[in-house]
């Protein structure tokens, strides 16, 4: 077992949209305690400095066109402070694509887990997209694929277990998906993975 | 101008499984208590509300509200586990009063309504494994109350190990107030391991120490000098009860009775006076006492027992106290503190074998911890005790 290491946030700048009030001045004394540094905009968030490395949001009072990215699609984990239960503002604040949320009036208890929670969930969120997008390039190949393995089949005379074999084989050697190579196999490149007694004519693709 | 009377809550079990702990704590609010109301430097004196919830969760809510709702109190001394602290920071909150907690925990908390005095992870298990991974091996064992302080300090424990290449051989937990250690005995027996880090609370750590002290007759690798146990709660409090079988044991403190200060020495002379020779002093009885002469101080200084005045008055504070000089940090709200590790020698006191030249500052959430630095340090020091060894 390894052990979960304890989350460290020294150094990370916050954004805080919301109205400069008493509660949001705990939130910020709260996050010095973290090593966090916060800056408070608000009515409208003109543009995200790189360095920013989360954002809070008042969940009650936010609107569409707070944020200076595309609605959903928050280049960095975004909590929402929240008053408001009401069902339109719960699929308002969900629709800008939160990691965690906090309670308001907002209270030392809590700050903490908000930052692991949302810096744990955006990761993987990252991470989940990025392999949802290599999965989706794999299947849009796919007819490549198929389309290789009846080529190789008949160039070599294989059945299709064998003819698969080659290409993945081939596609190791390269470092590259089965699908990205079929996507740039030809006939010349086909036949020079096979032993030359078995070729016969392919692919038709020069 | 604060005078007449000023009610303070004490919330402290001096019932059920960790009651010495309890008493200590009692103890130490009584003796500040007496000496606030003695002098005549204060206009005012402290009328204490003490209730025993007797280490009963069920009871913390309902004693702290009747004391803050129905008597007047803006502060509690009290509580000693953290499930006792978190079940009442809401009510402490909602009465904007002040709850003064002296023990060691976990850390990764920072409550405006709360004043730590006691050690937090950087001032208790940090130091202490600092000391022992290079003297004592890297195979470590974990042992625990089925809670959080357990829970969470292994789990700082098991990332120092890791961090310094070290290996953690076994984690095990007992219920509260469970005496059934046979199995984790034989355990630990089995992991050969290098120590034993204790965090098993009151009478399962009683017999959890006895059961070492019982393996090391048949098998000497359980001799406190091969495979210690170690602590960061263990004090002078709990040594009476467990007798022999805590000699050997390895415990960080940020106060000794042993210690030789002008400071300490007198104030081991006042807990004679007041409890009789007899008297176990601690860290415990200690820190209760601080927090009083705190409160007291802060009282004084900016003439109300409001918290927020206490507050900001009680961060201007350098106090002279047993500890030496103390200071509450305002932008942590827990005090800067000297940990020291001692072990306990056969006449069943504490011998210092490291001390912190300096107080260093609570880091409540290890801000400025880093784990690889901390393994880095480990393994050279451990170079430096092979060739003092050589």
């Amino acid at each position: 077992m390894t052990a979960f290491r304890t989350p460290n946030f020294r150094g990370w700048q916050v954004v805080v949209l919301h109205r400069e009030d008493a509660g949001m001045r705990r939130l910020a004394r709260q996050l010095e305690r973290f090593g966090v540094t916060c800056r408070f905009a608000w009515p409208k968030l003109e543009s995200l400095d790189p360095a920013v490395k989360a954002v809070f949001f008042d969940g009650d009072s936010g609107y569409d066109g707070l944020f200076p990215w595309q609605a959903g699609q928050p280049p960095v984990p975004l909590i929402a402070l929240m008053r408001s239960e009401a069902p339109g503002r719960l699929e308002w604040v969900l629709a800008q694509g939160i990691c965690s949320h906090l309670v308001k009036p907002v209270q030392s208890t809590g700050v903490y887990s908000a930052l692991v929670l949302a810096s744990h969930s955006f990761a993987q969120a990252q991470e989940q997209e990025a392999r949802i997008a290599a999965l989706k390039t794999r299947l849009r190949l796919r007819p490549e694929v198929i389309r290789t393995v009846l080529a190789v089949m008949r160039l070599g005379v294989f059945d299709e277990d064998k003819a698969y074999a080659c290409i993945r084989a081939a596609a190791m050697e390269r470092r590259m998906t089965v699908e990205a190579f079929c996507a740039t196999a030809d006939d010349v490149s086909l036949r020079a993975l096979l032993p030359r007694r078995r070729q016969s004519s392919g692919l038709g693709r020069a | 101008m604060a005078s007449g009377e000023i009610p303070l809550g004490i919330l402290y079990s001096v019932t059920g499984t960790y009651s010495l702990i309890g008493q200590a704590c009692l103890d130490g609010v009584r003796l500040g208590l007496e000496e606030v109301n003695r002098d005549p430097r204060y206009p005012f004196s402290f009328r204490p509300e003490i209730e025993d919830p007797g280490a009963n969760i069920d009871h913390y809510l309902a004693f702290s509200e009747a004391m803050l709702r129905e008597r007047g109190c803006r502060h509690i001394i009290g509580t000693i586990t953290s499930i006792g602290r978190k079940e009442i920071i809401p009510i402490i909150e909602k009465y904007d009063a002040l709850l003064w907690y002296m023990c060691p925990y976990e850390g990764f908390e920072c409550c405006e309504n709360v004043i730590y005095t006691g050690a937090c992870p950087n001032q208790h298990i940090v130091p202490l494994f600092r000391y022992l991974l290079p003297r004592y091996g890297k195979r470590v064992y974990l042992v625990g109350s089925n809670y959080i302080w357990g829970w969470e300090t292994n789990r700082t424990a098991r990332e120092l190990v890791q961090a310094s290449g070290g290996e953690v051989v076994g984690e095990r937990y007992l219920a509260f107030a469970s005496q059934d250690v046979a199995r984790l005995i034989e355990d630990i027996r089995e992991q050969r391991a290098d120590f034993v880090l204790n965090n098993l609370v009151g009478t399962s750590s009683y017999a959890f120490l006895s059961a070492c002290h019982e393996a090391a007759r048949s098998d000497p690798s359980f001799a406190p000098e091969s495979r210690p146990v170690v602590s960061c709660n263990l004090t002078e409090a709990e040594l009476d009860s467990i007798g022999p079988a805590a000699t050997g044991l390895i415990s960080t403190a940020i106060y000794f009775d042993s210690l030789e200060s002008p400071e300490s020495l007198a104030f081991r002379r006042r807990v004679e006076a007041r409890f009789g020779a007899a008297r176990r002093n601690s860290v415990y009885l200690v820190n209760a006492y601080i927090a009083v002469k705190l409160l007291a101080e802060a009282i004084l200084a900016c003439g109300s027992d409001e918290s927020e005045a206490v507050k900001k008055a009680l961060f201007e504070l350098v106090l002279e106290t047993p500890l030496g000089t103390t200071r509450i940090d305002s932008a942590t709200n827990h005090a800067a503190l000297r940990p020291y590790i001692g072990r306990v020698a056969a006449d069943s006191s504490f011998k210092v074998v490291e001390a912190t030249p300096q107080p260093i500052a609570a880091d409540p959430y290890l801000v400025d911890f880093d784990a690889r630095d901390f393994g880095a340090e480990v393994n050279r020091r451990s170079a430096m005790q092979l060739r003092v060894v050589k």
